[in-house]
């Protein structure tokens, strides 16, 4: 009977070592926690796309809103653009930041695509973006009334994402405070 | 005796093992931004090129921002001149930089209570393994 125990023992180990191993190949190396949660948002200025104006923390109102990262020369935002027009005629405050973007490029992506934004900010040297952690285009970050940052993503908003998640998000941080 | 070895072999694999593994999902776009770079990018000093070699770019995240063509690492080579310029000492620009990407622009994790089973796991293994073996061979 132990030489039996022994004999299963690197076999045992072997095995749990595997289903290490298998867990590690499908998780997602780029999915990259944010530092900025619960944080405030890093001051800014960034002149608005549409006319004159500035975007800054100061001048978002106090509601929950998500703020989107996107640009006319990423591809993926296309993807979500759908989404955000169906959230934005759902009256989901939405702000955008141009990223590292040319206005006339970005006016007329706009104009293609739809305009789900409030109000877009332009980043141009991608300023905010370094601030924010923004390591492509899009990403996607929930502000709570406060102007703190609630949640992240990074990559294309999906359907299944904000109903399972955002979605629950806001309204948990629309009661607070 | 006659499992010793196995025995040996899979605890040596065990301790020489890092939780490190990772697949690429390129499902977002990060190629393509307009460049706005106002300077050339110049010869790093030495300084700046170890500085570089420590901190990895996200994008292709198994390259160091010293290697990468990846726009951001790009950028990031310019912000972190630019600090360097500034007097800025590499500690600070690298804290700089952990403050807004995570410990992950950083290719050695800090010592901290989520990454102690990365940084002693190995030795954890190898004593337990030295237990078993000294228990085994006093049999």
């Amino acid at each position: 009977m132990p030489k039996l125990g022994w004999t299963a023992l690197p076999v045992i180990l072997c095995i749990l070592l595997g289903l290490a191993f298998w867990r590690g190949l499908s998780l997602d190396p780029r999915e990259l926690p944010s530092v900025q949660l619960g944080k405030k948002l890093p001051a800014f200025q960034l002149p608005l796309l549409e006319n004159a104006g500035v975007l800054s923390e100061n001048s978002l109102p106090k509601q929950v809103i998500l703020l989107n990262v996107w640009a006319s020369w990423c591809q993926a935002c296309v993807e979500e653009q759908a989404l955000l027009m169906e959230l934005a005629a759902d009256r989901v405050p939405i702000y955008g930041i141009n990223y590292k973007d040319k206005p006339k490029q970005a006016k007329q992506w706009l104009k293609l695509w739809g305009n789900p934004y409030q109000r877009v900010g332009q980043d141009r040297q991608g300023k905010l973006a370094l601030d924010l952690g923004v390591y492509g285009a899009p990403e996607t970050f929930l502000i709570d009334k406060q102007g703190i940052v609630r949640y992240r993503h990074a990559g294309i908003l999906t359907k299944k994402l904000w109903t399972e998640t955002i979605h629950p998000l806001m309204q948990h941080w629309e009661q607070q405070g | 005796m006659k499992y010793f070895w196995t025995l040996a072999l899979c605890l040596l694999f065990i301790g020489t093992t890092h939780p490190i593994a990772g697949t690429a999902h390129p499902s977002r776009d990060r190629k393509g931004a307009e460049t706005l770079a106002t300077t050339a990018e110049t010869f790093p000093t030495k300084t700046e090129t170890q500085l570089l070699k420590d901190l990895r770019c996200l994008v292709c995240q198994n390259q160091d921002l010293a290697d990468s063509n990846a726009t951001l690492a790009k950028d990031l080579r310019q912000e972190v001149h630019q600090l360097l310029q500034q007097g800025q000492s590499p500690t600070e620009i690298k804290a700089y930089l952990q403050a807004r990407y995570g410990d992950f622009i950083l290719f050695k994790p800090p010592v901290k209570p989520t990454t102690l089973l990365l940084w002693f796991g190995p030795f954890l293994f190898l004593s337990l393994g030295l237990m078993l073996l000294w228990t085994l061979l006093r049999k």
